[in-house]
């Protein structure tokens, strides 16, 4: 099964690879993705393994409380094809951009490239956290099906994703992404499905989480009505936030082959994170009632996959969390070597080598970050959806509240973005180092977006946005028409 | 599982799709206006 797996995997890097030789190819798969592929590879790459394990261990530690989740994704998803994804798409078609920070320098009319250099920093030092992360649970759940050992576990899934995502750029992430995406689906359907009927049907299972704790089955779970249950919920709600305007969900859009794509994708998208959460939680709620009493709630996936399904299974569970895994590696490498080579490399230092010779360095620059990545997973990062948490929050409150602002706001200027990715950046990490605690373990992209608004749209009222700017975004609303 | 839980659910899920089913139609509805 295994086997199988990654030999789709790497037959579809090579399938991809004539895509990868130049710039657009390697980053943007040529902007030719049909809608099926986008709206798989957006969701795939939006949820690591943090929501096979993380998401199921939720269901198992707290219960309905977890639905909040689900609230906040199904909403972010459904928001960033219905609202940002048309009016995005038709600008990066105008600019030709390749990467989002591309789209900022030409929306804000950035000639020294402040927009560039500022993302490449802030992308470049959450990837490979993220990655990290990814790898860490690529190690651990080689080890923990196959008996692989920690390091040869991380370095298999590393070595496996560097393979497909050189030889195949984009279009090799997005196509595998959809089989990936569609193997984390057919997991997270049937899972909740097995797990209910072991535990004796809706009914006897609700019954026995009643027995275990009558919190477990309460919206605001253990907390109550107070200001910590309030926190703890919108703090998961924000979870889907970043579906709104982070950089590698966005570039799905960008490579999309045209508006019809979005329109069409929109629903296969909403669908498949519906399927996704719902499924994750009470897969997770399942197992409580199967198994109480494990030590570490996310382990209860390879648990129930172990006890409830044939050996044979065992095989295809470690897939779907590989694949889960590999999904959103691949991007964020290709992400990050993105922001390298073009904006970098090619405008913010000028580089008048080929697209050929920068497309060959985007695949040099692609294998050095990921094994940054992994001499840092090396190390065991020992929480590891704690990382995968902060990392997502941390792109997502740069670049979320400032391309909302670009896309809706015509008074937004480019003083008004450079502050608004800088505050959302900065209170992310301040409020995970210093105030976290002390106020209720409110998630930090609450802040971060706050503080990401706050600054953008702060300065923008001191300062004047360019002519120029104003009557194109008014272009591109009419472009797009009225959303309903 | 108490009422809340299932509105919550139900809001949930009902939201996400209500407002794609929505999208979708509006622009189908524009398509058929541009023939």
């Amino acid at each position: 099964m295994l086997v199988g797996y990654l030999i789709v995997l790497l037959a579809i890097g090579f399938w991809s690879r004539r895509e990868s030789g130049d710039l657009k190819g390697y980053y943007l798969a040529g902007k030719k993705l049909p809608s099926w592929v986008i709206a798989f590879s957006s969701n795939a790459t939006g949820e690591s393994a943090w929501l096979l394990l993380g998401l199921t261990g939720m269901g198992y530690a707290i219960g309905v409380h977890a639905f909040w989740v689900i609230l906040g994704e199904v909403l972010g998803v459904a928001s960033a094809w219905v609202f940002v994804a048309r009016p995005f798409k038709e600008y990066t078609d105008r600019f030709d951009a390749i990467t989002v920070p591309d789209y900022l320098t030409d929306r804000f009319r950035d000639t020294h490239h402040i927009f560039r250099w500022l993302s490449a920093i802030i992308i470049l030092s959450m990837v490979v956290a993220y990655v990290a992360a990814q790898l860490t649970a690529s190690g651990k759940a080689f080890d923990s099906f196959l008996g692989t050992g920690y390091t040869a576990g991380a370095a298999i899934g590393l070595a496996i994703v560097l393979f497909y995502t050189t030889v195949g750029g984009f279009k090799a992430v997005a196509y595998s992404d959809f089989v990936q995406g569609v193997l984390m689906l057919g997991c997270l359907l049937t899972l909740p499905f097995v797990g209910v009927a072991a535990a004796g049907g809706l009914g006897a299972m609700f019954g026995e989480l009643a027995a275990a704790d009558p919190a477990l089955l309460r919206p605001m779970g253990t907390f109550g009505l107070g200001p910590a249950g309030i926190a703890s919920a919108f703090g998961f709600v924000a979870i889907g936030f970043a579906f709104l305007g982070s950089p590698q969900l966005l570039t799905r859009f960008m490579a999309a082959r045209d508006q019809r794509q979005i329109v069409d994708g929109g629903l296969w998208a909403v669908l498949c994170v519906i399927g996704f959460d719902v499924g994750a939680v009470f897969s997770g709620m399942a197992g409580r009632a199967l198994f109480p009493g494990l030590v570490d709630p996310e382990t209860i996936l390879p648990e129930m996959s172990q006890a409830l399904f044939p050996a044979l299974f065992t095989g295809i569970f470690l897939v779907v969390v590989l694949a889960a895994i590999m999904s959103t590696v691949d991007s964020l490498l290709i992400l990050a070597s993105s922001v390298v080579v073009r904006d970098v490399v090619q405008k913010a230092m000028g580089s008048d080598a080929s697209e050929q010779r920068l497309s060959l360095l985007g695949k040099a620059v692609t294998v050095v970050i990921g094994f940054a990545a992994f001499w840092i997973a090396l190390a065991e990062v020992r929480v590891i959806f704690y990382f995968v948490l902060f990392a997502w929050s941390g792109i997502a409150s740069a670049f979320t509240p400032v391309v909302l602002c670009s896309l809706f706001w015509k008074r937004t200027t480019r003083a008004g973005a450079v502050a608004g990715m800088m505050g959302g950046f900065v209170v992310t990490v301040v409020w995970t180092v210093a105030f976290k605690e002390r106020f209720y373990d409110l998630y930090e992209m609450i802040p971060g977006f706050i503080a990401g608004f706050a600054c953008c749209i702060g300065v923008s009222l001191f300062t004047e946005p360019d002519e120029g700017a104003v009557a194109e975004l008014e272009s591109v609303r009419q472009a797009v028409g009225p959303l309903f | 599982m108490s009422f809340d839980a299932w509105l919550l659910l139900f809001v949930a899920v009902g939201l996400g799709l209500g407002l794609e089913i929505a999208f979708i139609t509006a622009r189908r509805r524009d398509r058929g206006g541009d023939r």
